[in-house]
């Protein structure tokens, strides 16, 4: 998107034939940069703890690890953007029980487990009531998690979403996710 | 003699008849002692391969990701011409290779001088150090591994401090040279020490008596009888090592897949059909060196 407009990428997760291409050969470029692709968090934590990498992708959690073990790391968001992920709840279409899952769902959106879970986790809570929560468990985590952003700011997140040949712009030519997974292969392997 | 077979009672007589049929039909003897673990053999062992390959011919629907069992090769083209499958397939066979090589050459002094020259004491001693490793577990030695050849690990520590500069094995392929070749040594040493030992004395001497220096006695005599040993060993550390998936993921950097890494993707993704065809390959390789094995005699003296 930032190295090569001209190949028009608009998301990251929605790329023709051509930006698909490209994205790959940049990323097996890469792969000489690259000490490993972690298969479980704990290894990129522990590549991190061992000074075998000084900059990674790695999640939130794994980051306050780090931070309590007094490992020196920081968490930045790079100048080209970031990706995002956002957890979600769903409930079984024939659950057996969909009042309990319900119950439960009630409870896991509170505010005040709202604000617990994200600062154990390092994330951004869903429930923006929270935020006075978090600030009476961490001084200053509200704002530290952005839970106080305008809606602007998720916008720049690019979240993830399963790649499909639909484009999103009445195209049907974008790589799905069988594509991304063999093309990974073929990056990593 | 009647008195007696009757003081036994009925069910004595049941298990003299018993017996009696049994010796008169051998076949039936056999039958009954084998048919367990030959059931088990059938149903279990080959009824696990056989559906393994059965499921390699089948797709998956790209959306739902569900098995359509529909026949096909497509999976097995897929592996032929993405020369990535290739690479890895190349690595691992290579790297088993390798692994074999190296255990073979650190087996055989060690279990030479644990069979013809230690004393008996000391020779339990190296018993109990080579075994030892396997009392702890496979992940926690690998784990263990990964943390002396880490940057700030011990082998860094050592280098260091003697005024040499960091070895980089972290996450490379040498690094899984290493812990295969440390993994499965055991593996190697106890056929080559079975099969050393069992070399008759008067073996050497004659070898001797006929002028032969150590050298020649060592290449003419000795290694031909512990060739059976050594083929044995190299089954195991070669078929440890091509179906390994645990040491590339833990000390393996970038490019460092193993077959098995890219079958447990796979499975996770869950393309099952196209896992189970990747897994054939293995399968074929091993029966390709159990082939091979056969020739040099592994499965006749040891």
């Amino acid at each position: 998107m930032h190295s090569q407009p001209d190949l028009g990428i608009k998301d990251p997760y929605e790329l023709n034939k051509k930006q698909f291409d490209a994205t790959i050969a940049l990323l097996k470029q890469q792969r000489k940069l690259v000490k490993l692709y972690w298969n479980y968090d704990t290894d990129g934590r522990a590549a991190f703890a061992n000074g075998d990498v000084s900059i990674g992708a790695i999640w939130p959690v794994d980051t306050l690890a780090l931070q309590a073990k007094g490992v020196p790391v920081k968490e930045v968001i790079p100048s080209v953007g970031a990706t995002g992920w956002a957890d979600t709840w769903m409930l079984a279409k024939k659950a057996p029980h969909p009042n309990c899952a319900y119950l439960w769902m009630k409870y896991a959106t509170q505010p005040q487990v709202q604000a617990q879970q994200a600062l154990i986790f390092g994330e951004t809570p869903v429930n923006p009531k929270a935020c006075p929560d978090m600030n009476k468990i961490e001084a200053g985590s509200c704002a530290k998690y952005h839970l106080n952003e305008p809606l602007d700011y998720y916008n720049t997140i690019k979240f993830w979403k399963t790649p499909i040949p639909d484009c999103g712009n009445g195209k049907n030519d974008c790589m799905d996710y069988n594509a991304w997974q063999t093309a990974w292969t073929q990056v990593t392997g | 003699m009647a008195e007696l077979v009757e003081a036994g009672g009925p069910l004595r007589n049941a298990r003299l008849r018993l017996s009696a049929a049994l010796w008169r039909r051998p076949w039936l003897k056999l039958a009954l002692l084998l048919a367990a673990p030959v059931l088990v053999f059938v149903v279990i062992y080959l009824g696990a391969l056989v559906a393994l390959f059965l499921s390699a011919f089948w797709e998956i629907d790209a959306f739902t990701a569900q098995v359509i069992h529909n026949w096909s090769l497509q999976n097995f083209s897929r592996l032929w011409h993405d020369h990535t499958y290739w690479r890895i397939t190349g690595r691992t066979i290579g790297l088993a290779a390798a692994v074999t090589v190296t255990d073979a050459v650190l087996a055989f002094p060690l279990a030479y001088f644990m069979a013809r020259i230690a004393s008996s004491r000391s020779r339990a001693v190296l018993f109990v150090a080579v075994l030892l490793p396997l009392w702890s577990s496979y992940l926690v030695r690998i784990y263990a591994w990964r943390t002396i050849l880490a940057k700030n690990g011990a082998l860094n520590w050592v280098l260091n401090g003697l005024g040499l500069p960091d070895a980089g094995l972290a996450y490379t392929n040498t690094a899984m040279w290493i812990v295969f070749s440390y993994v499965w040594l055991p593996f190697m040493v106890l056929p080559v020490y079975a099969a050393l030992e069992r070399i008759p004395d008067n073996y050497l001497e004659a070898s001797q008596d006929l002028g032969a220096k150590g050298w020649r006695t060592l290449r003419s005599v000795i290694l031909p009888l512990v060739l059976p040993g050594l083929v044995v060993g190299s089954i195991f550390t070669f078929s440890l090592t091509l179906g390994d998936f645990i040491t590339p993921a833990l000390v393996g950097g970038a490019g460092s897949s193993f077959i098995g890494n890219i079958v447990e993707d796979q499975v996770g993704l869950p393309n099952v059909p196209f896992a189970a065809a990747f897994a054939t390959v293995p399968v074929v390789v091993m029966g390709i060196y159990l082939l091979i094995a056969r020739r040099l005699g592994a499965f006749e003296a040891v």
